[in-house]
C-alpha cells in the first residue's frame, strides 16, 4: 500500500559527530491517585549541531513532557525521576535556578502547538518581542524595538513596523505563529523545540511555516527537535527521525532510512496507517488493532505487545534496549527482522 | 433500507440537489461601530454553492478552515435556514420544510460531528442512545443495539457504558452507531476523523468506506485533509471562501487538478514519499483572506500566481454543468478540464 520503492528525499545535511543534546534514560513521572504514571521511561535521543530531529508518537506518548523536561519546565505535578540531559556537554538537570533561565535566555528556545495561548492578549505583540530582546539580550528599548522590526520582517510578517502595535488576537493563526518564532528567535537559540508548531495550522499555512523554519535552521545552524504526530510532516521536514511508544524511543533513524526500511513493527504500523492522496486500494487502510496502553498499567517488556502482530511469548521479556539494526538505525525490537 | 419509500432514488437521479446557495452572519457592532452609524458587515460563510449528490454516492468537501463547510452542512441538516438559495432533497424543499416534514427530514439526514461528545448525551449509557435513536422506526431491544454495535465493530458489551469510558475512537464509533440507528438516506460527516490519531484515524475510514460500500449509504465526507477525503469519498469538491473552486472525481482532482488553489492544496500536503517536491513548487504566500472582505472577482486572486487583470473584475464561474470534472478559473493554468 504504501509506495516504499518511491524514495523519499535525500539532500539532507550530514549530522556531526558530536551532539548537541544527548538525553539518556530520562524517567518523568506524574504522581496520580490510581499510581504513577511514566511519561517517559528510560528514553534516550540525541541531536546533532544544525540537526532537525523528528519527534513522532500517538497522543500520549510522552513527546511534549520530554522536551519540556530539556528546559526544565515539566508541569506540575510531575518530576524528572531519573536519566541525564546533557546540552553542549552539562547535564542541565543539574543547573540552579539562574543557569535553567540564562539557558533558556540564549541556548534553547521553545514553541507550542497553540501560539494563542503563548502569547499575552493584553500586549501588543511589538511590546511583548521587544521585551524579550530587553530581558536576555540587554538591549535598550530603542535597540530592541529596531531588532523586533528586524525580526519580524525575518519570519515573513509584512509591513513589520506597523505591524508592531498589532494584538494577538488582531493577527491570523499562521501570523501568530510567526510572531512566535520570531520571539524564540531573539535569544539567538543554538537548539530550537517545536512541539507541534504547525498542527493548528491549515495546510498552506504549515507549508510557509515549515519552509521558514527550514531556512532559519540552514542561516544560523540551528538545531532543532520538531514534534508532531503528523507522518507527513516529520517525513517531510526532519533530518532522523525518534518514534515514541508509552514514553520509550522505541527506533531511530534518518528520515529516508525510517520510510523505505523501518524496523519496528508500531514504525512500520504508522506509516501505513497514514492515508495517501493518490491510494491504490482506497478501502483499506491498513489499522493499528487497540489502543495506546494504559501508562498506569504497562505490561511487562514491550508496550506495544498487545497490538504488535509479530508479539511472542518473548516479548514479555525484551530489555527495550535500542540496538543497532545498520549504522544509524536502531530499533527496541529484536525480532521484527526474524521473519520479514 | 428505509421505512421511507425513497422516490427519487434511482441511479443516476441525485437524492440531494443543492443550488446557488448562500448563507451569510451577521457581524456584531461594536459600540463605536453603533455611534458612527457604521453599516452592520456580513460574514459570506457560503457564498453560492451548487452540488448535488447521488444515492449511494460519497462526495468529498474539502476546504481550510473558515471556508464554510460547517456552515453548508448545518444548512443541509436544515440547522440554519439559507439566506439564497435552494436545497431539494428527494423532492422535498429542505428551506420550505415545517412541521412534521421537517422532523422526517431530521431522520433521513444524520450529522456525525468531529467531537463525538455533541451527538452522544454523557449521561445516556451508549446502548440507551442508541435506542432512542431507533424508536423512530418502533427498533429497540439488545439485538437492535447488538448488532449496530457490531456493525461500527465495537464489542456487544459497550451498550452498557457511558460516553465517557470509552477512547476517543470508539467514542466515535459509538456516535456512528446511534446515528445508523436512525436508518438515514444520507450521512453528513464534518471533520469526523479530525482530532483522532492515526491508528484510530486509519480504522474510522475503513468503517466509512465499509458503510458505503456495503450499506450503499450516501455521504457528504467534510475533511481539510485531502488524503483522508481520498480513502473514502468518489467525488470531491473543493471549497475556497464560500465558493467550490473544483469539483469531480476524486482520481481526476487529485491526479490532474485544474484549478491553482487545489494544486497549491496537493503541493502543500506533507507527503513524505513525494520526491523533492518541497523544491520544485513555491508556497503560495499569504493568507486566507477574511470572509467579511471577499475579493472582487475570482476570491482567489490574491494569493494566485496565475492570477491576470480579467481575475480582478469577473468572477469566475463553476462551469460547464454537463462535465464530471468542473473548475472555476479564467486562465486554467494546467489546461482545460478533461472531456468525459
Ligand atoms: N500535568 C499532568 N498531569 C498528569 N499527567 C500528565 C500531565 N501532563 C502529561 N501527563 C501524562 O503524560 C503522558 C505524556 O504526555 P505528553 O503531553 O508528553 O504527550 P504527547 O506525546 O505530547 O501527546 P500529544 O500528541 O497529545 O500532545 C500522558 O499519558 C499524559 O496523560
Ligand atoms: N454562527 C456564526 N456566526 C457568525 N459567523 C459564523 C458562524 N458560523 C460560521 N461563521 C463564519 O463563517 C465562516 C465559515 O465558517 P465554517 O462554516 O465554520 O467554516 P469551516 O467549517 O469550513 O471551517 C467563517 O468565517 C466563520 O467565522
Ligand atoms: S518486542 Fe515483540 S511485541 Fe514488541 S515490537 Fe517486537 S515483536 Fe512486537
Ligand atoms: S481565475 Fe485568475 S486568480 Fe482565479 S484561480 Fe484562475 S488564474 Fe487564479
Ligand atoms: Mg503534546
Ligand atoms: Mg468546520
Amino acid at each position: 500500500m504504501t509506495s516504499l520503492d518511491a524514495a523519499p528525499r535525500t539532500d539532507r545535511p550530514e549530522a556531526s559527530a558530536t551532539p548537541l543534546l544527548t538525553i539518556e534514560g530520562l524517567r518523568i513521572g506524574f504522581p496520580s491517585l490510581e499510581g504513577l504514571v511514566l511519561a517517559a521511561n528510560d528514553a534516550h535521543l540525541t541531536v546533532g549541531e544544525g540537526e532537525v530531529l523528528g519527534l513522532v508518537g500517538e497522543s500520549g506518548s510522552g513527546k511534549s513532557v520530554t522536551c519540556r523536561a530539556i528546559v526544565g519546565m515539566v508541569p506540575h505535578p510531575g518530576a524528572v525521576l531519573g536519566g541525564r540531559i546533557d546540552f553542549a556537554g552539562r547535564n542541565v538537570l543539574e543547573f540552579s535556578k539562574a543557569e535553567m533561565r540564562e539557558l533558556r535566555a540564549r541556548q534553547i528556545a521553545m514553541i507550542f502547538q497553540d501560539p494563542a495561548s503563548a502569547l499575552n492578549p493584553v500586549f501588543t505583540i511589538g511590546h511583548q518581542i521587544s521585551e524579550v530582546l530587553r530581558l536576555n539580550a540587554g538591549l535598550s528599548r530603542a535597540e530592541a524595538r529596531n531588532r523586533s522590526i528586524e525580526l519580524l520582517e525575518r519570519v515573513g510578517i509584512p509591513a513589520p513596523d506597523r505591524r508592531m502595535s498589532a494584538y494577538p488576537h488582531e493577527m491570523s493563526g499562521g501570523m501568530r505563529q510567526r510572531v512566535m518564532i520570531a520571539m524564540a528567535l531573539a535569544g539567538e537559540p543554538r537548539l530550537l523545540l517545536a512541539d507541534e508548531p504547525t498542527t493548528a495550522l491549515d495546510v498552506t499555512i504549515q507549508d510557509q511555516v515549515l519552509r521558514l523554519l527550514e531556512d532559519l535552521r540552514r542561516e544560523r545552524n540551528m538545531s532543532m527537535i520538531l514534534v508532531s504526530h503528523d507522518m507527513g510532516v516529520i517525513g517531510t521536514a526532519a533530518d532522523r527521525v525518534a518514534v515514541m511508544y508509552a514514553g520509550r524511543i522505541v527506533e531511530v533513524a534518518p528520515t529516508d532510512v525510517l520510510f523505505s526500511r523501518p524496523d519496528h513493527p508500531y514504525t512500520r504500523a504508522l506509516i501505513d496507517a497514514m492515508p495517501q492522496l493518490t491510494p491504490e486500494d482506497r478501502s483499506d487502510l491498513r489499522t493499528i488493532p487497540g489502543q495506546p496502553p494504559d501508562l498506569l498499567k504497562l505490561p511487562e517488556g514491550c508496550p506495544f505487545a498487545p497490538r504488535c502482530p509479530l508479539a511472542r511469548d518473548e516479548c514479555a521479556e525484551v530489555s527495550m534496549e535500542l540496538t543497532a539494526v545498520s549504522p544509524a538505525q536502531s530499533s527496541a525490537c529484536p525480532f521484527a527482522r526474524d521473519g520479514s | 433500507m428505509s421505512a421511507h419509500a425513497p422516490t427519487g432514488a434511482r441511479d443516476g437521479v441525485p437524492i440531494l440537489v443543492v443550488a446557488a446557495l448562500e448563507k451569510w452572519f451577521a457581524v456584531a457592532r461594536s459600540p463605536i461601530d453603533v455611534i458612527r452609524r457604521r453599516p452592520r458587515e456580513r460574514v459570506h460563510a457560503v457564498d453560492g454553492v451548487s452540488l448535488q449528490l447521488l444515492p449511494n454516492e460519497v462526495l468529498g468537501i474539502v476546504g481550510e478552515s473558515g471556508s464554510g463547510k460547517s456552515t453548508l452542512a448545518r444548512c443541509l441538516v436544515a440547522l440554519y435556514r439559507p439566506d439564497q438559495g435552494t436545497i431539494n432533497f428527494d423532492g422535498v424543499d429542505v428551506t420550505e420544510a415545517t412541521g412534521q416534514v421537517r422532523r422526517d427530514l431530521h431522520g433521513r439526514m444524520q450529522m456525525i460531528y468531529q467531537d463525538p461528545f455533541t451527538s452522544l448525551n454523557p449521561q445516556m449509557s451508549i446502548g440507551a442512545a442508541i435506542e432512542e435513536a431507533g424508536k423512530v422506526h418502533g427498533r429497540e431491544g439488545d439485538d437492535f443495539v447488538g448488532d449496530l454495535l457490531e456493525v461500527v465493530g465495537l464489542p456487544r458489551s459497550f451498550a452498557r457504558r457511558r460516553p465517557r469510558a470509552l477512547s476517543g475512537g470508539q467514542r466515535q464509533r459509538a456516535a456512528i452507531a446511534r446515528a445508523l440507528a436512525v436508518q438515514p438516506e444520507v450521512l453528513i460527516a464534518d471533520e469526523a476523523v479530525s482530532a483522532l490519531d492515526v491508528s484510530i484515524q486509519a480504522q474510522i475510514l475503513n468503517l466509512f468506506a465499509q458503510l458505503s460500500d456495503d450499506l450503499g449509504l450516501a455521504m457528504i465526507f467534510i475533511a481539510h485533509d485531502l488524503a483522508v477525503v481520498s480513502h473514502v469519498a468518489d467525488r470531491v469538491a473543493i471549497m475556497y471562501l464560500g465558493r467550490i473552486v473544483e469539483e469531480g472525481p476524486v482520481e481526476s482532482v487529485f491526479r490532474t487538478p485544474r484549478h491553482p488553489y487545489t494544486r497549491a492544496l496537493l503541493d502543500a500536503h506533507p507527503d513524505p514519499y513525494a520526491l523533492g517536491a518541497a523544491e520544485e513548487t513555491a508556497a503560495i504566500s499569504g493568507d486566507i483572506p477574511s470572509p467579511l472582505d471577499i475579493p472582487s472577482g475570482c476570491r482567489f486572486r490574491t494569493r494566485c500566481p496565475y492570477a491576470t487583470d480579467v481575475c480582478e473584475t469577473d468572477d469566475p464561474a463553476l462551469a460547464p454543468d454537463d462535465r464530471p470534472h468542473r473548475v472555476a478559473c479564467h486562465v486554467l493554468p494546467f489546461g482545460p478540464p478533461a472531456e468525459g
